[in-house]
């Protein structure tokens, strides 16, 4: 069955292609090849100048965080004319918990949050993507309409139902949703992903006698693996950020997360630690960075498409 | 669609039948049951969660749109009132112009600078980890509490932009503040954080089969030719996820322009979206009712452009499981 | 093939179980109060501020239990910003903390949509300032205690003034005229971007400003202030700003958009503003010069100073609290004990307990006595705090915000704005 997927393309509409021109003398081809070096080197000039922009916030935040806290705002340079990490150890310290706490507590939820929707948007995404049912098309538009409706209105209902639940203050408002693919919008991505992949694979098996677990478990999972990644990166980048369900569902700062830690810092009815505030949020880009350059290696092209040997 | 040149579908034997057999039709539904109970199974946690934890708050919600509920204290049924006092609010309809705007020219070019640099990065550009690292990199700091700050280093009166212009000679006013040029800068704001979707674009074109590339070269089609006729189309349905979710997530857009905006949607109402004026009514004003009526109006202006595009994509999105 | 896939499955489910289990040690802190073991209690008590506060806060949390040992204290704080988001989802769900921090805005709507427990008999009111305690009081009921008191005043950098070659005004009799004349010199005899003041849409100096003209800021369930005086009002900002005396109106917006830090003050860029008397620390600490607290300038033939002592926050304990003694107990510690406020010092007002005051009087920082003496010496100028406000008053600030930006870009005149803020107003409130 691994081998159905080498097909080859349909070559009826071939037709006459500027690529295959006249042979080229040498001195033209010297000069081609001059040229593409120089695209090349171009194109990484432009890529460069461009990464410097997006790079920009990071080192203003870094040289923010690393600036004695009253000049932050006196000093207007990205240099920082002394440097001090009094910043990172004041705002370690200044809650009821090491700021360690805070992360491991993000930590955990974090992690939920990827392994539940990876595992229950997958399985709902192989239904919606590959399977005929009743009603598919009303289910389809149930998951999409779900997710457009602003959290701050339902915020209050679903605060009553944690609550009847004795949820409020544990992990599980935050955890077990992901679990039953309440994150609709990967459920979505994942349909997409698995329908561009070609439908000859599973149908092979189908016919050999594989079940709809196995297509799933043995031949669309593993085919998957960029979306997959894709779904982890954001899922983790996503709940690591988000504010405002935690700051409803973990009231008591035992089970704070670090977005919910970091704006005490910040006092707008009067002092704000800013200095602090730059440093832990510069340690908190830490995690979800770290995940994005270890699941990014997933983004490349997977054993099967680049062909099943 | 005909200037797709994609592989076909192996030749497979079609359980369908041409043939009214009576035996055959049992068959099929027998067939088709069966395939429905394993949708079921596999849809099982989604549907538990849609009705022990979605469903309720949603259906709730819609509820108290029909009620003057005020978050403390008891609620009274008031019909159709708060869907026809929207219509009379002024600030109701400078809030959907401003995120009607913001949606209509931030995603568009979000999407298409997301586009267009996965597919440069995507040549097989050297480095390409580390310059896709390095344009993700605002998408992370997207929602970060220091952006407010940040913005005004940037788009201040003493910032960056000023700075540059004042190289020319031009004297530049305090962008984020300004009611003019406001929504401008949270439109950057977006555009900027391109990342995300570029990484989504990245992975739906590392899930090309390379196959069919190798099989286009054998075949003698050029660059520019495979990228229309493999690359493109294949990347639609990931284009088409690419716009729902900026589309909705643009609609619904709320912590970046509250971090900006200082959570009023200052100056003067012009960065005041939809999202954030629903949070407005609900939890300042306290007028959930009215809070939840708009947003239920948000669901159906989502909705039907959703629906819209669903629609349209019958033209412009292929799927290879067809 | 497949093999590195096989891996996976158990590995997810073992993350999964294994982060199940540690949401279930979460559990361990669950909210909701009630009895522990031996007959002790356990309160939820709630409060926002920033990370310093919170310190001081849990010191006399830690106090208390000592002192108090049958009951536990759990203290949730958040920011501001998000404090009432909080707080109010929780009373919404009737899962409201014992004792929560509340400001004057809210107070009004909480005790009359019965969300507040009456601490009359619970807390002892004999030591705390008679003019400040009746602002908890709603309908004639104590709600809520202050915390403590500050006012609304003017500060001064006194080296930027200096830079500018201007002396100290007399702040016992000078006008608004001569707060914009002085505020025009500084920006014209300093370098380009140091500025006299800054514009303020801050509802406490609109409060000033028609207390001078003898008009309340609220009635009963409205705007006390007239059409002209609020005109009046608005046109002040774009006085300062044609006389240069103060920053465009972008650059306006912008500085007044994020707080004390990026003042003119703090950031020695302008010589004056108005501010809470409680922010001269803060304003101290960012521009590393001498501040000084000014009184607010007069209406000309004005026979009042106009400004008000201000109630920074309250205590108060929730109507649905199953331990309202214990919350009481805990209320009349914050306000009473000598102890308490020496580890609380001024950070929520100053003390006005005078028993409590008198104690701690010379422990307390430089900066908090200078405010102390300032309020001591305006004494009799004061006039009463403000009471509870009319329902829907917590969006009034935005409004005015909105209004005078409205005014300051030039879309509205004063005379616009003031029309269509109270037309839009007398609809919020009620």
């Amino acid at each position: 069955m691994t081998n159905k997927t080498r097909t080859k393309p349909d070559s009826g509409k071939r037709s006459g292609s500027g690529a295959h021109a006249a042979p080229l003398n040498d001195t033209l081809l010297a000069r081609a090849l001059l040229a593409v070096r120089g695209k090349k080197l171009l194109t990484h000039i432009g890529l460069i100048l461009f990464g410097l922009a997006m790079l920009y916030p990071l080192l203003w935040m870094i040289s923010s965080a690393l600036k004695p806290e009253e000049l932050i705002f006196r000093e207007q340079g990205l240099i920082p004319t002394s440097i001090t990490f009094e910043n990172f150890g004041a705002g370690w310290n200044a809650l009821r918990h090491p700021f360690g706490h805070y992360f491991m507590n993000s930590a955990i939820i974090t992690a939920g949050a990827v392994v539940g929707n990876l595992l229950a948007c997958s399985l709902a995404a192989y239904a919606f993507a590959r399977l005929e049912f009743p009603l598919k098309r009303f289910w389809f538009a149930v998951m999409l309409g779900s997710i457009m409706l602003p959290l701050h209105v339902v915020i209050v209902p679903q605060y009553i139902l944690f609550s009847e639940l004795g949820w409020i203050n544990t992990f599980y408002p935050l955890i077990v949703p992901k679990f039953l693919a309440t994150d609709a919008f990967f459920i979505f991505l994942m349909v997409q992903f698995i329908r561009t992949l070609p439908r000859d694979l599973d149908e092979a098996a189908l016919i050999d006698g594989a079940s709809h677990w196995r297509i799933f478990s043995r031949i669309i999972i593993p085919l998957s693996m960029p979306a997959l990644a894709t779904t982890a990166i954001f899922t983790f980048i996503w709940t690591w950020n988000d504010f405002l369900s935690q700051l409803i569902f973990l009231t008591n700062p035992d089970v704070h997360t670090v977005p919910v830690a970091l704006r005490t810092f910040l006092d707008s009815s009067g002092e704000s630690s800013w200095g602090p505030m730059f440093a832990i949020s510069v340690l908190s880009l830490g995690p979800i960075f770290g995940f994005f350059l270890a699941g990014q290696r997933y983004l490349v092209r997977g054993i099967a498409t680049t062909g099943l040997k | 669609m005909t200037a797709v040149q994609v592989p076909p579908k192996q030749a497979l034997p079609q359980p369908v039948s041409l043939v009214p057999d009576p035996e055959h039709k049992r068959q099929s539904r027998r067939r088709r049951r069966r395939e429905s109970l394993t949708a079921l199974a596999f849809l099982a946690p989604w549907f538990v969660g849609l009705i022990v934890i979605t469903a309720g708050p949603l259906l709730a919600s819609l509820y108290l749109s029909f009620t003057d509920y005020s978050l403390l204290g008891d609620h009274e049924w008031v019909g159709l009132d708060n869907y026809t006092r929207m219509f009379d609010d002024p600030r109701f309809v400078k809030a959907l112009t401003n995120t009607a705007i913001y949606v209509f020219v931030s995603v568009p070019l979000q999407l298409s600078f997301a586009l267009a640099l996965a597919l440069i990065l995507d040549r097989g550009v050297r480095g390409l980890p580390i310059y896709r690292s390095i344009y993700y990199l605002p998408s992370l700091l997207g929602s970060s509490v220091a952006i407010a700050i940040l913005w005004r280093k940037v788009f201040g009166a003493d910032g960056l932009v000023n700075d540059f212009l004042g190289f020319f000679g031009i004297q530049g006013t305090s962008w984020v503040s300004n009611p003019d040029t406001a929504l401008g800068t949270l439109i950057v704001l977006n555009v900027w954080t391109f990342g995300s979707p570029m990484v989504i674009f990245l992975a739906g074109l590392r899930q090309i089969p390379a196959s069919y590339y190798e099989a286009a070269s054998i075949d003698g089609a050029g660059k520019i030719r495979q990228f229309f006729s493999i690359t493109l189309p294949l990347l639609t349905p990931i284009i088409f996820f690419n716009l729902i979710l900026q589309l909705i997530n643009a609609f619904q857009s709320f912590t970046q322009a509250y971090v900006v905006s200082g959570g009023n949607g200052s100056p003067a109402d012009s960065t005041l979206f939809y999202t954030m004026y629903v949070y407005e009514r609900g939890f300042n004003a306290w007028q959930m009712g009215y809070a939840s009526a708009m947003a239920w109006v948000l669901v159906l202006i989502i909705a039907s452009l959703t629906a819209v595009n669903f629609l349209m994509s019958k033209y412009w999105v292929f799927y290879n499981d067809k | 093939m497949f093999h590195h896939k096989k891996r996976i499955w158990p590995v997810l489910l073992v993350t999964g179980a294994l982060t199940f289990s540690a949401a279930c040690a979460g559990d361990d802190s669950g909210s909701g109060s009630g009895d522990g073991g031996d007959g002790q209690v356990t309160i939820r008590f709630s409060w926002w501020g920033d990370d310093s506060r919170h310190r001081i806060t849990e010191e006399a949390i830690a106090l208390f239990e000592e002192k108090n040992p049958d009951i536990k204290v759990q203290g949730e704080y958040s920011a501001w910003d998000s404090y009432y988001d909080q707080l109010t989802t929780q009373v919404a769900s009737n899962d409201a903390p014992d004792v929560f921090a509340i400001e004057i805005r809210r107070l009004g709507e909480f005790a009359r949509r019965g969300s507040l427990a009456d601490l009359g008999g619970l807390v002892d009111t004999s030591d705390l300032n008679e003019q400040l305690l009746p602002s908890g009081n709603v309908d004639d009921v104590q709600y809520a205690i202050p915390t403590g008191a500050n006012t609304f005043a003017v500060m001064l950098n006194r080296a930027v003034l200096q830079d500018a070659g201007l002396e100290v005004p007399d702040d016992t009799s000078w006008t608004w005229e001569e707060y914009l004349e002085l505020s025009a010199q500084v920006t014209e005899n300093t370098d380009s971007g140091v500025y006299g003041t800054q514009i303020n849409f801050n509802d406490a100096y609109l409060r000033v400003f028609a207390n001078q003209r003898g008009e309340d800021f609220y009635t009963d369930d409205a705007m006390g202030i007239s059409e002209e005086t609020l005109a009046d009002w608005f046109r002040s900002h774009l006085d300062l700003m044609e006389a240069e005396a103060a920053p465009d109106a972008a650059r306006s917006t912008e500085i007044g958009s994020t707080g004390v830090e990026t003042s003119l003050i703090a950031t020695n860029t302008g010589a004056m503003g108005m501010w809470w008397s409680n922010q001269l620390n803060a304003m101290t600490t960012g521009s590393g010069e001498e501040v000084e607290v000014l009184r607010m300038p007069r209406e000309a033939g004005a026979d009042t100073s106009g400004m008000f002592l201000q109630p920074t926050m309250f205590w108060a304990a929730a109507e649905s609290g199953s331990h309202q003694e214990a919350a009481g107990k805990l209320i009349d510690f914050l306000a009473n004990d000598p102890d308490a406020a020496r580890i609380l010092g001024s950070d929520r007002g100053l003390p006005m307990n005078d028993a409590v005051l008198e104690e701690i009087r010379d422990e307390m920082p430089e900066t908090d006595i200078a405010s102390l003496e300032f309020i001591s010496a305006m004494e009799g100028e004061l006039t009463d705090p403000p009471r509870a406000y009319p329902a829907g008053a917590g969006e009034i600030p935005n409004m005015l915000q909105r209004y005078g930006e409205e005014v300051i870009f030039g879309r509205m005149s004063p005379e616009e704005a003031a029309s269509a803020f109270l037309s839009e107003a007398d609809n919020t409130l009620g």
